[in-house]
């Protein structure tokens, strides 16, 4: 139960994907802008990464690692991950209309996230178990979440200043999430 | 030989998962197939498939499912074509609205002969690019720099850069109005499509300055407008505006302007000059 709560801290704090480790800053930057797609967005990477997390570490440890092809794991990887984005669609569709006009164009983006594809190779490198992997895809998820609704609230406040015109727009975006990011470096002296 | 162990797994291994995967999709796709509308497919089919997002929805696709849920008017589409119009409202099974076709029209007529350059540009062949040098090349500050960042965006390919200039082909414009956001000289009107005449110059200086950086601007000397049997010409900004309500389309304003910066679109009534059937082949082009 510890271990499961340092994952988790470690997941969405400490090695937050976005603020810390500065992967997946395209929907980060593009999709912050409202609260209703930072959700949406947030959201569908959850669902996916958790999926993926699952299904990549099964892969690594059942089929790459036995026949010694673990440097094929970045390409079979996004193999999987663009398949399951596919599957995930179409199952939502059928069975869960509404989460699936909720989520949206999102879905269909997340197969050239790389986000997700670092949760699928952290979690089959580093993790010992199928289930902390999973734990592990779901808190870096959940941490992506985090930072979305966060720099989306930043957001907010941004469009009320006023700037002077050569910062306004996406240099004052860049240097606030600079700022967010330097405030989680914070986390980084907690040494677990 | 381990060499070619190695390319042997990882391409028999990445070709079995990806062949398994394929499989689970075609048969997920099979199995989960959701029956949608049958309106769906063929509103799609109707509308014009250029994903332009003229209409504010986000591509096509969507349009077509707002149509389905009446959510969406046939007339968002700018694009659609009158048949396909007619074929959508027949799907949705509501009555056809009259809507005004729209044409773009460039206000400048100013081609390379005509109207001089102050400098030579080397740079992006692009309208934005050479506005950053102090407001493009062209001596007339208002002119079409001629780089066709209107061109560019046209989803129907009706804009063609003709010595030196964008000029409209009429017949192909949708009236979605992408270029007028595009041109950064602000130049490109949105008109109604039956207009007869129009003056091609925006240039709202005085005659004198007019002169100077242009054979063709409207140097608003208002003889159009005192010759005007229906008095459907005004001097606006400089340039002379002919109001399309009141245009009996009888000719005489292009026939008695000094630039002969006033086009004919139509044939007029009266027979057309020279100059007219000139320009005309130019916009036909």
């Amino acid at each position: 139960m510890k271990d499961l709560l340092l994952l988790s801290l470690n997941a969405i704090l400490i090695e937050n994907v976005i603020l810390v480790k500065c992967i997946g800053i395209c929907p980060f930057l593009g999709v912050a802008k409202k609260t209703s797609t930072a959700c949406g967005m947030g959201l569908a990477v959850l669902f996916v990464v958790t999926f993926s997390s699952f299904v990549t570490w099964l892969f690594q440890h059942w089929v790459l690692a036995p026949l010694g092809l673990e440097y094929l794991q970045t390409v079979a990887f996004i193999l999987i991950i663009a398949s399951l984005v596919q599957l995930t669609e179409m199952v939502l569709k059928r069975f869960m209309p509404p989460l699936y006009e909720a989520l949206g164009i999102y879905l269909p983006l997340i197969t050239t996230n790389c986000a997700v594809l670092y949760a699928a190779l952290n979690g089959a490198r580093d993790m010992g178990s199928l289930f902390s992997a999973t734990v592990n895809g779901f808190m870096t998820a959940a941490g992506f979440l985090l930072a979305l609704l966060l720099f989306n609230g930043v957001h907010q406040r941004l469009q009320q200043c006023e700037f002077p015109p050569s910062l306004k727009g996406v240099p004052a975006e860049l240097i606030s999430a600079g700022l967010l990011s330097m405030a989680f470096m914070g986390f980084q002296g907690f040494s677990l | 030989m381990g060499v070619f162990h190695m390319i042997l797994n990882a391409t028999v291994v990445l070709g079995i998962a990806g062949a398994c995967m394929g499989v689970l999709l075609a048969l997920a796709s099979k199995r989960l197939a959701v029956k949608e509308d049958p309106k769906l497919a063929r509103l799609t089919e109707a509308l014009p498939g250029a994903n332009c997002g003229a209409c504010g929805r986000s591509g096509c696709r969507n349009m077509a499912e707002q149509l389905a849920q009446g959510k969406a008017s046939p007339n968002d589409c700018p694009l659609t074509s009158e048949s396909n119009r007619e074929e959508i409202c027949r799907i949705l099974d509501i009555a056809p609205e009259r809507r005004d076709s729209l044409c773009a029209q460039i206000l400048c007529s100013g081609t390379q002969e005509l109207a001089p350059l102050r400098f030579e540009y080397t740079g992006l062949r692009d309208c934005r690019a050479a506005m950053r040098f102090g407001g493009g090349n062209k001596a007339c500050p208002y002119g079409c720099l001629g780089y066709g960042s209107c061109a560019a965006v046209c989803p129907a390919n009706a804009i063609v850069l003709l010595n030196g200039i964008a000029t409209v082909d009429r017949s192909r414009c949708l009236g979605c109005g992408l270029c007028v956001e595009a041109c950064p000289k602000h130049l490109i009107r949105l008109l109604p499509a039956e207009l007869a005449f129009r003056v091609g110059c925006q240039n709202p200086e005085k005659g004198v300055e007019v002169r100077k950086v242009c054979q063709v601007g409207c140097i608003s000397c208002g003889i159009c407008q005192k010759n005007c049997p229906a008095d459907a010409i005004t001097m606006e900004n400089g340039v002379a505006v002919i109001d399309q309500a009141r245009c009996t389309h009888c000719g005489l304003c292009a026939e008695k302007c000094p630039r002969k910066v006033i086009w004919c679109l139509k044939d007029p009534v009266a027979a057309p000059t020279k100059e007219e059937e000139n320009n005309d082949a130019v916009l036909s082009e």
